[in-house]
């Protein structure tokens, strides 16, 4: 086991390299120059521009520049943004808290709802329940996050005052979770319902209701457990969707976040924040795979790694 | 399985009372909702209308100009020209101190017109706005000779400017360095900085030792209010939605179809600030077909009706602009309003003229070719989608194409468009040089604005003669040849005035546009809980 952890580990190296190369080249084919972007519409003289491009590093070749980008991020120095001229590693500090927050309410509201929702659809399968959970599922797949969002702020927020808006702490939550979580829940309920019905008529299962397990038992020890290695696949997909994929929350529950701050940073073309956010979110996506391998051979102890 | 049921159902219950507090901000304080983030704090260096809006709340300017144009002393209680018109002398206030305790004087302003030049800071407007800067004398502790390489005409609205020309601490620059200072500013002004988070929220302070408000106000001494936050909600609808459940008291950039509806609500109200400066405009790139004859750039203006679409687009929330400048702005020539009025026959014959005859589809050719605008829609492109439709009238192809802003910055540069739009929030009219001037034509490498790409030393000398002329009265008039010429030429196509509608609660009073008419000032502000 402790080898097959640190092959893994050595493994997400030459992953984040490439991830974080692809990133550096595909930065650059983007139109726009940074100075101008940051300059705005504000007419400076050449050399005020050129002045800035050189304290940017961006006079640079190409190549030297994606060395320095690299020996620096080794060394845990991903450079200093070129808008708000704060190190990096400051912004993305004080912007990962809260996404990290978002990211957690997302996945209580999908894991638990998810799996309620596909438990009741396929214990029963083709039933009323079923019909109804498994549109509920797909309603929650199908609706564009920021309409849900609205639509939340609307009726939760301002029609009974239930929740603050923008506000802060853990009421604050409430409502980007439900969003961020709407599409997990969707996803997990289906997929959970699925293994369900193909399990539920496995051997095992009948011995288990022969020996005159009760219901509920038989459902949750036996039947959900081996159903749920698919399930804990995509909750590990869908952790690096969190991290980078709540712009459209963020932007709706004025949060700050690391999904609007990468955007922004695109858009603007701050290469030092965006190539640190891909950093970051392909370490996520990695880490999270990892621990979804590791977590395999806990719930299916005849998956072996030798 | 009742069991999962009946626990979700409590968790549910137990959250729910958490939040069932309304919205109640605390007395003495007001929230604004801003549309945007704020980054950098120091007027010396931002250029963010936004950033002004919480900057201008904490510097003071040597001179305080109001919104009817008359100028007030400031931190400077007298001010005289030099009889070449190259130099200005301050007599500076005494008794001022900055937040940090320290004395304000003629160093103070010294070191931050100096330290703008430094191209280390990077300074990204305020150095445009000290023009052709050359130095600043400290005569005694209270008299200060500002000094340009030429007469600078615009130097007293110029230094009056509440967001790029405030004067900053020096021992707090010193203290904080340049980076540390723009997220921790300290000035003179009516409000001390508190705390700032990133993309979340900056919160001010009153400042209570302030006893020198321009007489502008006939409020003096330290502001009402305590406090001041201005919360970042990028989403319309939900700055909105926060500002009728109270959890912010003011809201920027209200939507036109929620200005209708505040304007006749008991809680609420919109008050709509005229932006001056460029009005909201179109330029014709002069070097491309078909836009490099004037006939068609004037038929073009004829055929757009600017009051139905602006009635149309912005639920007449904007007004229509017909000059190159507002007419909230100094020097505005109303001759303007006289040309290019709506008419599509007028449009029609025009385009005959130039050889452009009906084709296909209505849309006019010359020589197999359809005559086509191409226009990279950065700003606005709902309102292009309305012109597109009335320009068809007169047999134009208007492709409206959205872009981001990098897009839209290659093609100026790279001379790719046949029409471009800008505006421009400005105090000054020396503003016209942006767009007109031959050498703010864009080239590769080159970001600059006159995109309608027309340089003729005529034009150059006539707007610099009217930047470097400080009679007012000679210079309205050579401001309205400026005008004139452009307009003559159909260079630009002024369409609206920027709106900026700011909803509040009524319970907030107090609130006085700055100079521009688009940010805020809070100093006489009361709120009533």
């Amino acid at each position: 086991m402790s080898t097959y952890v640190i092959r893994r580990l050595v493994g997400t190296v030459p992953v984040l390299f490439v991830a974080t190369t692809l990133a550096f080249l595909v930065l650059q084919l983007i139109p726009g120059d940074p100075v101008n972007l940051m300059l705005g519409g504000v007419p400076t003289s050449l050399e005020l521009r050129e002045n800035l491009r050189k304290k940017l590093g961006l006079d640079q070749p190409l190549h030297t520049q994606y060395v320095t980008f690299i020996t620096r991020a080794v060394r845990g120095d991903l450079g200093i943004s070129f808008r708000t001229r704060q190190p990096v590693v400051e912004v993305i500090k004080q912007q990962l808290p809260s996404t990290l927050e978002l990211a957690a309410g997302g996945m209580l509201i999908g894991v638990s709802f998810g799996m309620a929702l596909g438990i009741l659809a396929g214990i029963r399968p083709n039933s009323v329940i079923d019909t109804i959970t498994m549109l509920i599922a797909i309603i929650g797949i199908s609706i564009p996050g920021y309409w849900t969002a609205m639509l939340l702020i609307f009726i939760f927020g301002l029609k009974l005052g239930w929740v603050p808006i923008v506000g802060s702490g853990l009421p604050a939550l409430i409502l980007p979770s439900i969003v961020v979580g709407s599409f997990a829940v969707g996803d997990i309920a289906r997929l959970v319902r699925s293994s369900i019905v193909e399990v539920r008529n496995e051997d095992y299962i009948r011995t288990a209701r022969a020996k005159g397990l009760p219901e509920r038992r038989v459902i949750l020890r036996h039947a959900l457990r081996n159903a749920m290695i698919p399930v804990v696949t995509l909750i590990g997909l869908q952790l690096g969707l969190f991290v980078g994929g709540g712009v459209i929350t963020e932007t709706v529950f004025a949060r700050q976040g690391i999904g609007k701050l990468l955007v922004d940073a695109i858009l603007e073309k701050d290469y030092p924040i965006v190539q640190a956010i891909i950093l970051m979110i392909t370490s996520a996506y990695v880490f999270a795979n990892f621990f979804v391998d590791i977590l395999y051979s806990v719930l299916d102890p005849r998956i072996r790694y030798g | 399985m009742k069991r999962l049921a009946l626990i979700l159902c409590v968790v549910m219950v137990l959250l729910a009372p958490a939040g069932v507090t309304r919205g109640q901000p605390a007395a003495d304080t007001v929230t604004w909702g801003e549309d945007f983030e704020v980054v950098l704090l120091d007027p010396r260096v931002t250029q963010s209308r936004h950033e002004a809006q919480v900057i201008m709340q904490i510097f003071d300017t040597l001179l305080f100009l109001d919104n009817d144009g008359k100028l007030y002393p400031g931190l400077a209680e007298k001010w005289e020209y030099s009889k070449d018109g190259k130099s200005v002398t301050f007599t500076l206030r005494k008794g001022v101190k900055f937040h940090d305790g320290a004395d304000f004087n003629a160093e103070a302003v010294k070191f931050t017109f100096d330290s703008i030049q430094n191209p280390a800071l990077g300074s990204q407007a305020a150095i445009d706005f000290l023009g052709p800067y050359e130095s600043a004398e400290v005569v005694d502790q209270h008299t200060v000779k500002v000094n340009w390489k030429q007469p600078f005409a615009a130097a007293l609205t110029n230094l009056s400017n509440p967001w790029l020309l405030g004067i900053v601490s020096p021992t707090a620059v010193k203290r904080l360095g340049d980076a540390g200072f723009s997220k921790a500013p300290v000035g003179t002004g009516p409000f001390k900085f508190v705390e700032f988070v990133p993309r979340v929220r900056v919160v001010l302070e009153r400042n209570d030792q302030y006893n020198w408000a321009p007489k502008a106000f006939k409020h003096q001494g330290p502001p009402r209010i305590r406090r001041l936050v201005f919360r970042t909600i990028p989403d319309a609808s939900t700055r909105v939605a926060a500002l009728e459940r109270g959890e912010i008291d003011v809201a920027d950039a209200v939507p036109p179809i929620d200005v209708r509806r505040f304007k006749g609500s008991r809680d609420f109200d919109v008050v709509i600030g005229d932006v001056s400066g460029i009005p909201f405009s179109y330029l014709f790139n002069t070097t491309k077909s078909p836009t490099d004859d004037v006939r068609v750039r004037q038929a073009f203006m004829y055929a757009t009706d600017r009051v139905k679409i602006t009635e149309q687009v912005f639920f007449g929330v904007a007004k229509p602009a017909y000059g190159p400048i507002t007419p909230t702005t100094p020097g505005y020539w109303a001759g303007a309003e006289k040309m290019y009025p709506y008419d599509l026959n007028k449009a029609r014959q025009l385009l005959e003229e130039a050889g452009w005859r009906v084709g296909p589809g209505g849309i006019r050719t010359k020589n197999g070719v359809p005559l086509e605008i191409y226009f990279p829609a950065l700003l606005q492109p709902e309102l292009g989608i309305a012109i597109q439709a009335a320009v068809k009238e007169a047999g134009i192809k208007f492709d409206v194409e959205r872009v981001t802003k990098a897009k839209q910055d290659e093609q100026v540069m790279n001379n790719e468009y046949t029409l471009g739009a800008i505006r421009w929030v400005a105090v000054d009219p020396s503003v016209l040089g942006i767009p007109f001037y031959s050498r703010n034509i864009p080239a590769p490498g080159k970001f600059k604005f006159n995109w309608s790409r027309f340089g003729s030393p005529e034009l150059d000398r006539m707007i610099l003669t009217a930047d470097t002329t400080i009679d007012p009265t000679r210079r309205a008039q050579l401001l309205a040849g400026v005008q004139k010429f452009v307009l003559d030429r159909a260079l630009i196509h002024p369409i609206h005035i920027s709106p900026q509608p700011i909803g509040f609660r009524r319970s907030v009073q107090g609130m006085r546009f700055a100079q521009g008419f688009w940010q805020m000032l809070f100093y006489e502000a009361t709120v009533t809980r």
